[in-house]
């Protein structure tokens, strides 16, 4: 196993990653490296799962953004996160990377030609020290804030 | 009967601690546990998460824990002091030291009349930092004793443009 495989499923093992587990937070559904699936919990109790590319973790920061499980693919457009016009709308883009990653600053990708973030975002910047959990944190902050839209189920 | 889990945080240390326990053991052998380990000393106070007062030793595990374990805080502090600063205005209140800093930032918007979107718009930082420690983080952990004192501003959580 590379070290950078060892040290995420050290980082998804640790105690400041099972706490927040056991708070219904999100959860780990697998592992296949480079990609790490978790579904993170929104103020309306529904899951979202993200696939994440770790290749070079913790040194360097992950990217991804909202898949679809069964169809093993990049989630439908029309099944993301929506929000209001504010802080969720401005990272679950559609229109950023195809969809393959959020548009934060602690994401990889979306670093890249964004040098102003690092001293206008400086607590979104990503942190090898934080580890995984810093990237979950920012994305549960948005599914937990009033700009987010709970999901509308289909009645059965 | 099956263990419990129990995570802990600890006086001015910025991660968690995981330990399992039989749900009968009480909390006075789940201390000497952590001074084993080296996350307390014989003046540690326990805490449950969100609770000002220290835990009873004599309490079992299973009567201390919830649903998702027992989330603990170990510091010599029987309270720390916070102020949060609100563009001109400081409010101060003692807090114990496990209150998570999801539960003061509460506090804080509720004492700066904040509507609760306005609330969700907003994150506490470290005083003089770009740090908004989690809101999971017990404002123990970052209060190093005999201090027993943390200093935030309350700021807008901005939207990532440009």
């Amino acid at each position: 196993m590379l070290p950078d495989e060892k040290a995420l499923r050290a980082d998804v093992a640790s105690a400041r990653f099972k706490a927040a587990v056991a708070d219904g937070r999100w959860r780990l559904l697998g592992i296949s490296w480079p990609h790490v699936f978790i579904a993170v919990t929104a103020m309306d109790g529904v899951e979202h799962v993200l696939r994440l590319n770790c290749a070079g973790f913790p040194e360097t920061a992950p990217t991804g953004g909202p898949w679809d499980m069964e169809r093993n693919s990049i989630l439908a457009f029309d099944r993301w996160p929506k929000g209001r016009g504010g802080r969720l709308s401005a990272v679950f883009r559609t229109d950023w990377k195809d969809g393959t990653a959020l548009y934060l600053p602690c994401d990889r990708a979306s670093i890249e030609g964004h040098a102003a973030w690092l001293t206008q975002m400086p607590s979104k910047i990503w942190r090898p020290s934080a580890g995984i959990t810093h990237y979950l944190e920012l994305v549960h902050e948005l599914l937990n804030c009033s700009d987010y839209t709970p999901t509308v189920r289909a009645a059965s | 009967m099956k263990s419990i889990d129990i995570f802990y945080q600890r006086e001015g240390v910025r991660d968690v601690g995981h330990l399992e326990s039989e749900p009968e053991a009480n909390l006075a052998e789940i201390k000497a546990r952590l001074i084993g380990l080296g996350a307390a000393t014989a003046e540690t106070l326990l805490f449950a998460e969100d609770n000002d007062d220290p835990l009873d030793e004599a309490m079992t595990v299973d009567k201390a824990a919830g649903k998702g374990g027992l989330k603990l805080h170990l510091h010599r502090c029987h309270r720390v002091e916070v102020a949060v600063t609100f563009m001109t205005k400081t409010e101060n209140r003692s807090f114990g030291p496990g209150v998570t800093v999801a539960a003061v930032k509460r506090w804080a918007t509720d004492k700066f009349n904040m509507s609760k979107e306005d609330a969700s718009e907003h994150v506490l930082q470290l005083k003089s930092t770009f740090d908004r420690p989690p809101p999971g983080t017990h404002i123990g952990a970052l209060a190093h004793g005999p201090k027993c004192r943390v200093d935030f501003d309350l700021v807008p959580n901005e939207r990532v443009q440009g």
